[in-house]
């Protein structure tokens, strides 16, 4: 027979430790030796003491309550930052927005402005052939002759 | 349960304001339970609870698992373990071995948790002795052995799933492990064992 198995490998072998061989060749000798057997019995009674901690503790009420509105409580600045973000934005989107409004409204009036101007300055194709001619008129005959020195017309 | 914990994290990114309440009330015993095993008093228990669940909070919309339990675990293990070195730091400053628990009133003030079943003084007495007993045997682990051997024999967690928690390979924490139960066959009574 091998010898007995240490404190050590029992400890390894009672919490799933030991690599499978050597798991497997510890579970053969504890088959084998009662003496192995009962030193994994009173160390299995020595852990067991650990249960006394079991469910020992209890969750409160008051601290579920209390955790709720500790993340309630850190959630408001976050809350108030991400407003203080819309407000702004809402207000940059507003002047953007009335400035642009207002080059639109401008381009639009003047183009309006433009639009009766020419209606008014020219009603009918004679109106727009009449400057014409003046000015045929005012080359031919009025404009002075800028080579020859001026006349008095008496 | 997994698939109900992936249901109420949908819900809770949906606007659900019931959902988080849910998960603190399904999970949060566990990890309070791990907590106050952790630490030495409750009130620190409660702070480290309140600030694991509110880490959780802000994080629960990356989550792309499915078990939320060792995901809050982590959380809560690295809460407590920030909080010892942190506390470390400040007794090597201060060279006081008892910051942690000034007055003295709050120091294990769990031993005085009323047990569910009503029993005799004297057997009462006897548990909270062998609960004492434990408890102190717990303390004199190292933090990340003392973790390893909660998250293991209390929270019933695999070696993979705790390698993961604690972000280290499963030869450490089984090396962990080991190391805690050695202390322990030595540091716990040896005739106290037995369900409550």
């Amino acid at each position: 027979m091998k010898p007995h198995l240490t404190q050590d490998v029992l400890i390894q072998y009672q919490f799933d430790l030991l690599e499978e061989a050597q798991r497997n060749e510890a579970a053969t000798h504890l088959e084998e030796c009662s003496q192995c057997r009962e030193a994994l019995e009173k160390l299995k009674q020595r852990f067991l003491s650990l249960d006394v901690l079991d469910n020992e503790e209890v969750l409160s009420d008051q601290l579920v309550q209390k955790t709720i509105a500790s993340i309630h409580q850190s959630k408001e600045p976050e809350l108030n930052r991400r407003r203080l973000w819309v407000k702004w934005g809402a207000i940059a989107a507003g002047i953007v927005l009335a400035t642009a409004i207002v080059f639109i409204g401008q381009d639009q009036w003047q183009e309006q402005s433009r639009q009766v101007l020419n209606t008014t300055q020219m009603p009918d194709d004679k109106s727009l052939t009449a400057p014409e001619k003046d000015d045929a008129h005012f080359s031919n005959s009025s404009r002075p002759d800028m080579n020859s020195p001026a006349e008095p017309n008496f | 349960m997994e698939h109900n914990d992936r249901i109420l994290i949908e819900a809770h990114c949906n606007g659900s304001a019931d959902a988080f309440e849910t998960i603190i009330r399904r999970h949060g015993p566990a990890v309070y339970g791990y907590l106050v095993k952790m630490v030495k008093d409750t009130h620190k228990a409660d702070d480290l609870f309140q600030e694991t669940f509110q880490k959780a909070y802000e994080k629960i919309g990356d989550f792309r698992g499915v078990d939320l339990k060792p995901w809050i675990h982590a959380i809560a293990a690295n809460a407590a373990l920030t909080g010892f070195r942190k506390e470390k730091r400040k007794h090597m400053v201060s060279l006081n071995s008892d910051t942690s628990c000034p007055d003295g009133k709050h120091c294990f003030d769990i031993d005085n948790v009323v047990l569910a079943d009503q029993k005799e003084p004297s057997e009462i007495l006897e548990m909270e002795e062998k609960r004492r007993n434990v408890r102190q045997a717990l303390m004199k682990l190292p933090d990340q052995q003392r973790t390893t051997l909660i998250l293991s024999y209390y929270q019933k967690l695999t070696y993979k799933q705790i390698a993961e928690i604690l972000n280290c390979s499963i030869g450490t924490v089984k090396t962990n492990m080991f190391r805690a139960l050695k202390r322990l066959a030595v540091l716990l009574p040896e005739s106290s064992g037995g369900q409550i």
